[in-house]
């Protein structure tokens, strides 16, 4: 491991939000969607608690803590990145990289638990809690695989010599979506898989 | 192939391992499935103290504009809250 010289790289315009103005309007109102969401699956097991606490018996915490771990870590990668890109370091992209890994073992991850779910025949058809647990969880999902999209974009960017004048703004940007990805499991984590 | 040296800040590593010890400590307290309504919030707040943590440092909301300090702020008290009351009345 070597520490490459770090130089100046253009930095993202002062401003007092983070990444684009604009897309706090898109993260705030996704956050309120999911709030949504949350409060549909307490709802929906208002009536139905034994069924609920049955049907969480399926679902493998450990396989949810795995996941959970893995998008704190790639939010630790994700910071770094950014860190180093505004101190003009080299690991930036590398970073990114490191946190796309950890977005792409919780694809995988996924993917095992929704085959394992209903090859054990656990359906969104079979369980008003399934249906909440593939609808709420599967758009989540899609959420981790924009996020490595904009990862690869972030990555990309931060590796570009000249750097373009907007490339900091768009990674800031990146970063929060990353996180925002993150915050959003932590809470179905919570009732999914730690709340009978 | 030049080896890249990633620093990671001590500020970054230490809410990291904050977020690691609370979720560990939540999944010790909930891993068997939490049914008493006063663990339920117990996990629920801890929950909800990391995605603050998320927020303030991790998309630095903390440094940002009042206004979207309030925004996000507003959106965990009244989320947090309201699960949290939901949980005890029982949902």
């Amino acid at each position: 491991m070597t520490a490459a010289p770090e130089r100046a790289r253009p930095t993202e315009p002062v401003s007092r939000f983070p990444g684009e103005a604009g897309l706090w309007v898109f993260v705030l109102g996704d956050m309120c969607a999911f709030t949504v969401f949350f409060t549909t699956f307490l709802v929906e097991r208002r009536d139905r608690h034994a069924a609920f606490s049955a049907a969480h018996t399926a679902l493998d915490p450990g396989l949810g803590l795995a996941n959970t771990l893995l998008l704190l870590t790639g939010s630790l990668f994700v910071a770094a990145g950014l860190g180093a890109h505004r101190r003009g370091g080299s690991g930036a992209p590398s970073a990114f990289g490191l946190a796309a890994l950890c977005g792409a073992a919780f694809v995988v991850d996924k993917v095992v638990e929704y085959t394992d779910l209903i090859t054990s025949g656990h359906t969104p058809y079979s369980e008003t809690f399934f249906a909440t647990f593939f609808v709420f969880t599967g758009i989540h999902l899609l959420h981790v695989l924009i996020a490595l999209v904009v990862l690869a974009v972030m990555a990309r960017a931060a590796g570009r010599t000249p750097a373009r004048p907007t490339d900091a703004r768009m990674i800031a940007s990146g970063a929060v979506y990353w996180h925002m990805v993150d915050l959003l499991w932590l809470v179905l984590f919570c009732l999914y898989y730690l709340m009978g | 192939m030049t080896p890249v040296h990633i620093r990671v800040p001590r500020d970054v590593l230490a809410v990291w391992a904050i977020l690691v010890v609370i979720t560990l400590v939540a999944f010790g307290i909930g891993g068997e499935a939490v049914t008493g309504r006063g663990l339920a919030s117990v996990v629920l707040a801890l929950t909800f103290a990391k995605v603050g943590l998320v927020g303030a440092s991790f998309m630095e909301v903390h440094r940002s504009a009042a206004i979207l300090r309030g925004l996000f702020l507003g959106w965990l008290v009244v989320t947090a809250g309201l699960l949290i009351v939901l949980v005890h009345l029982g949902f």
